[in-house]
């Protein structure tokens, strides 16, 4: 447990976190058959910060993060992105809020199967008639090595080119945080990693504050911090995690 | 979104397979909606312009007053008193009047080298050519005006049918007999080569008196500058009881009168078309609910990536659009194409009732479009909205099979709705109250709502015997069932419809033709029948009785007459006999005797919607050429064959007084049995242009011929129904088993064999089809019988129900709508385990 560090309170920072979860409580079902699937959670996300979120199956960390983007609503707390709060925002509200603020990277079933690899990076800015700033749509092509697939339709491109494509879609609009749902769960190592490491690079190079939801050890050692999830409630948390330590952390979750 | 049309289309096009089977719905509805309204069109063809063209330069047309209106019917045109005489002479008298003509029609029938010209429903007419060419609707086209008796100008039907030209020699029938004449031109009315529905003969003014019979006129045409109302005063002073109206409203009347006929079948071709759409939006819909849930996750992180609802909304609708118009486009090409196919179809059923050409209307085009676009938009619309309301997450997470639960109030109110519908049929058959008929359409809200009920009760019923059958799978089948009842009961409820249109036509021809030959079966007597070419007209010469009676061969032979009336402002069908027409046909005498009727009395049918009158008393019979009042002397309960038998019966000496220049309808004949006889007989009858000779038994099948054929073509148009609820088991097949795709790979994984689950598949579709039919049997039977009973009154005496054709009907819906199931069930049996575990 020495791993562990002591938790910073959040008000520590003078600066406002990209995302802040307080007091966040979510409960499915009533009576005998409700679950609490999120019991007080306080956690904060810094800019520029790249955190893997992780914790037995059943720990909430997904349920966190769908709060935090704006896809479900908390039973009761708040939550932020940037100084937004999202509890009060209706349906239209929350989701300009997705399009402007938030990219995401799911498991599977990431992109249109109907339009090209180009139209699905460049969906959420179109929806709002906007392009890309420029330049950043050929920079993160060229980076995720993209060239000469961006006229593709996603059956036509590998699984690892298809995860590429969401990485891309989530970055081409510059959004305030990235939230990434097992982004690697559904492929090989290698391939897995080159994910990885464009997540990395993006958070190296353009500062983007990115929050990603894991099992693998191997995958959040690639973050900057490491937040554990336990029974509905934030366990503690790693810095410069390593995949040893990080294994050694949830070797004591399980005891 | 300024990419939502080309992604729209895209995805259309990405995703054909799926609306292949929306597209056929949809296309198979307009394509049907289409065919019917370019029928319901062409069954007038272009009379209407036609006639306004030919009589646009008269300006006032006098007729006698209305004996029996007429209800639209089939058949059921209205009938006139006739003018007298001189009525024409009289008008011109007047200085007010420039020029007036009487128009009177007779029978007549060209014939060429023996062959009779033309065929089909239009009537062989005969009247005088007129000289000024403003009151003659006919213009010559070739040739000169009729000079003589021995002279006729043909219209341009007949001259192209019979291709006879300008100084040919012909033979006209007429009620006079066989007259030899020479063709001196040819002319055309209005636009077109014929009046509507007529072959016109057109002879001098000589011509036309001595060869027509004719005591009277059906019409003045007057030429006259003068007000309405000068007219009128003119028209009165010569007849108090003449109708005068101005040309303009004598075309719309002329125009009514040619469609009349038609309206029925209109609205019964529209009735259908309606229900097919009904039927087809019912599968439409299903296809986009299904599509829908299909796309669950799609449109899920659409949402989640910043699409609002709004856009989510519009690029299904956009989607949907396209679809609506391909759809469409194929429809309207399938409905044209079909018309050509229904038509060579009636021709071949011996229907030739299309005399015109196909007319394809703008409002059709634009009807059935819109149609077609519309249905599907609301289709789409609904589930859409739904689909879009939904949270992303709900959707983000496992994408679960739809399952619905049908409100307590809709079972209720659907239940109230069946069982006030089906009551009110109760109540119109037992007091045979046909406004209550109307009552008994609510059984189709009734099953709308209470549908899902229905469907959940029937998966509770078929699980034991499935279950005993089939083991586990069976309660599977069974369970899948219940699991959506709303979509189970709308795909059914498509099959419920067809089949009860179908099974509705069924017991009612069947009645029909029951009653119309049981009676004549029993009661005639002939060996051989002589009937007019045309069982609607009367063809045959009235000196062909004597000629028939003068074969050695012949031992009885009777000739009856049919002419058109009213009585008291109803129709009456007033039938001429002789003498020995009660040897050779049975008619069933209640009270009196038919003897009298040489001495001037009438016999009554005592299955006239009217009272019966009691002997003795007088009754006033409004013919064409005038009243006739004469005491009745008998009841018979057995009139003879056909939509309209004869009501009333006088002798035929009585009716030819005072209706000159009819024609026979129908000559009985009883031989001897020499050998040679029926050849002897054909000889004399073969020589006289319309008539036919038939056997007594040949006579009784015709006799229900037109009903046949008919019904043959309902059941040609309403198969089609049948086939889109067919199309719609298919669809809601294919879409509820790659809904299910996991949990069918969790079958295979735990052992089910492919076979098995094929087995699930089609049991499932078997027990939905089975729902369908045998309620849409129910229903068809129950509505036939009750619209027999509460309106069938004396014509139709019972409901014949035709087991061996509502078995194949049945039978057929099923085996169809489990074939259909086939092809997805072998389609996903075909995935591997694995893939289908991956959904």
């Amino acid at each position: 447990m020495t791993l562990l560090e002591p938790r910073v309170s959040d008000e520590a920072h003078d600066e406002v976190p990209a995302a802040r979860l307080r007091g966040a409580t979510k409960i499915y079902g009533e009576g005998d058959a409700a679950v609490h699937a999120l019991n007080g959670v306080d956690v904060a996300f810094g800019r520029g910060e790249f955190t893997a979120v992780m914790g037995p199956s059943g720990s909430g960390k997904s349920t966190m993060m769908h709060c935090a983007a704006g896809l479900d609503q908390l039973t009761s707390g708040s939550v932020r992105i940037g100084d937004r709060e999202l509890t009060t925002m209706n349906d239209r509200e929350l989701t300009l809020l997705r399009r402007a603020e938030i990219g995401f990277v799911f498991q599977a079933f990431n992109l249109i199967p109907s339009i090209s690899a180009e139209e699905n990076i460049v969906m959420p800015l179109a929806m709002s008639g906007e392009r890309p700033r420029h330049g950043v749509l050929e920079d993160v092509v060229s980076v995720l090595g993209l060239d000469g697939r961006l006229s593709h339709r996603p059956s036509e491109l590998s699984g690892g080119q298809q995860q590429r494509v969401a990485v891309a879609r989530a970055l081409v609009a510059e959004p305030s945080i990235v939230f990434a749902d097992e982004p690697t769960g559904n492929l090989d190592t290698r391939t897995g990693d080159e994910i990885l490491g464009f997540i990395r690079r993006a958070v190296d190079e353009r500062h983007q504050t990115t929050v990603m939801v894991t099992h693998d050890p191997a995958a959040a050692a690639w973050a900057d911090r490491v937040v554990f999830f336990v029974d509905g409630s934030v366990h503690g948390e790693l810095r410069n995690p390593t995949a040893d330590t990080v294994l050694e952390v949830m070797k004591g979750l399980g005891r | 979104m300024n990419n939502v049309w080309t992604s729209a289309l895209r995805s259309a096009v990405a995703n054909r397979s799926r609306f292949a089977l929306t597209i056929v719905a949809v296309a198979l509805s307009v394509g049907f909606l289409t065919a019917t309204l370019i029928l319901s069109d062409s069954l007038t063809g272009t009379a209407a312009d036609d006639i306004a063209a030919a009589n646009e330069s008269i300006d006032y047309v006098v007729t006698g007053e209305t004996i029996f209106a007429g209800d639209g019917g089939p058949g059921d045109a209205a009938v006139r008193a006739e003018l007298a005489p001189e009525v024409p002479a009289q008008l011109l008298a007047d200085p007010a009047i420039d020029d007036a003509v009487g128009v009177a029609t007779g029978f007549a029938k060209l014939v060429d080298d023996g062959v009779a010209v033309g065929d089909g429903v239009a009537a062989d007419v005969g009247r005088a050519w007129a000289t000024n060419p403003v009151l003659n609707p006919f213009t010559l086209t070739r040739g000169e005006a009729p000079a003589g008796i021995g002279e006729v100008v043909i219209d341009d039907g007949l001259a192209n049918q019979g291709d006879l030209s300008v100084g040919d020699a012909v033979e006209v029938l007429t009620a006079t007999g066989v007259t030899e004449m020479v063709v001196s031109g040819t002319a055309g009315f209005g636009g077109a080569d014929a009046a509507p529905l007529q072959r016109t003969i057109l002879f001098s003014e000589a011509g036309a008196s001595a060869l027509l019979e004719i005591d009277g006129f059906g019409e003045v045409l007057i030429e006259s500058t003068a007000d309405p109302a000068a007219v009128a005063a003119v028209v009165r002073s010569a007849d108090d009881t003449a109708l005068t109206s101005t040309g303009a409203e004598a075309i719309a009347l002329a125009q009514d009168a040619v469609a009349s006929p038609f309206t029925f079948l209109s609205v019964f071709l529209l009735t259908f078309a309606g229900l097919a759409t009904v039927v087809g939006s019912t599968i439409i819909y299903n296809t986009f609910v299904i599509a829908m849930a299909q796309r669950k996750r799609e449109l899920a992180l659409m949402r989640a990536i910043g699409a609002t609802r709004r856009m989510v909304l519009q690029v299904v609708m956009a989607e949907a659009l396209v679809i609506s118009f391909v759809a469409t486009a194929v429809g309207l090409s399938l409905g044209l194409v079909g018309v050509g196919g229904v038509r060579s179809l009636m021709g071949a059923l011996g229907v030739p009732i299309l005399a015109g050409s196909t007319v394809v209307t703008g409002q059709t085009i634009v009807l059935a479009s819109a149609v077609g676009v519309l249905v599907t938009m609301a289709s789409a619309w609904f589930p859409a909205r739904r689909a879009s309301a939904a949270a992303p997450i709900e959707a983000l997470r496992e994408a679960a099979v739809e399952t619905t639960v049908a409100g307590r109030w809709r079972l209720v109110s659907g239940s109230a709705l069946l069982i006030a519908g089906i009551g009110a049929a109760i109540v119109a058959a037992t007091a045979e109250n046909a406004l209550a008929l109307v009552g008994g359409a609510l059984v189709v809200p009734g099953l709308i709502l209470a549908g899902p009920a229905i469907v959940t009760v029937a998966s509770r019923v078929v699980r034991a015997p499935l279950e005993r059958l089939l083991g586990s799978r069976g309660v599977i089948a069974s369970n899948n069932l219940d699991r959506n009842p709303k979509r189970s009961s709308s795909t059914s409820l498509g099959l419920t419809i067809g089949v009860a249109m179908v099974g509705f036509f069924a017991v009612l021809a069947s009645s029909l033709t029951a009653s119309f030959t049981s009676s004549l079966d029993e009661q005639l007597t002939a060996d051989q029948v002589v009937a007019s070419v045309n069982p609607e007209w009367s063809t045959i010469d009235p000196t062909l009785i004597a000629r028939v009676r003068a074969v050695p061969e012949v031992e009885v032979a009777s000739a009856i007459s049919v002419v058109d009336g009213g009585i008291e402002g109803t129709e009456a069908v007033v039938g001429g006999i002789d003498q020995q027409a009660s040897e050779l046909f049975d008619f069933g005498v209640a009270t009196g005797s038919l003897d009298a009727l040489a001495d001037g009395g009438v016999a009554v049918w005592s299955g006239t919607e009217t009272a019966t009158p009691a002997l003795g008393q007088e009754v006033t019979l409004s013919l064409p050429s005038g009243d006739l009042t004469v005491p009745v002397v008998a009841v018979f309960d057995n009139s003879l064959a056909g939509f309209d038998p004869p009501t009333h019966l006088l002798d035929q000496s009585v009716l030819g007084a005072a209706e000159p220049g009819v024609l026979d309808n129908v000559l009985f004949v009883a031989l001897s049995d020499d050998a040679g006889a029926v050849d002897a007989l054909r000889d004399v009858v073969a020589a006289t242009p319309g008539s036919l000779l038939q056997t007594a038994d040949d006579y009784v099948a015709n006799a229900s011929a037109e009903v046949d054929s008919i019904r043959n073509l309902v059941f040609a148009m309403l198969g089609l129904t049948v086939v889109i609820a067919v199309v719609g088991v298919a669809n809601t097949t294919t879409l509820s088993v790659s809904e299910r795709v996991r949990e069918i790979g969790l079958l295979w994984a735990i052992g089910s064999t492919q076979r098995d689950v094929r087995r699930i598949i089609r049991w499932e579709a078997a027990v939905l089809a089975l729902v369908g039919t045998s309620i849409g049997l129910a229903i068809g039977v129950g509505g036939a019988w009750a619209l027999i009973a509460a309106v069938g009154g004396g014509e139709v005496t019972g409901v014949a129900i035709p087991w061996s054709q509502l078995a194949v009907l049945g039978g057929g819906a099923l085996a169809a709508a489990v074939v259909s199931a086939a092809a997805p069930a072998w389609r996903i049996s075909q995935r591997p385990t694995l893939s289908a575990l991956a959904g």
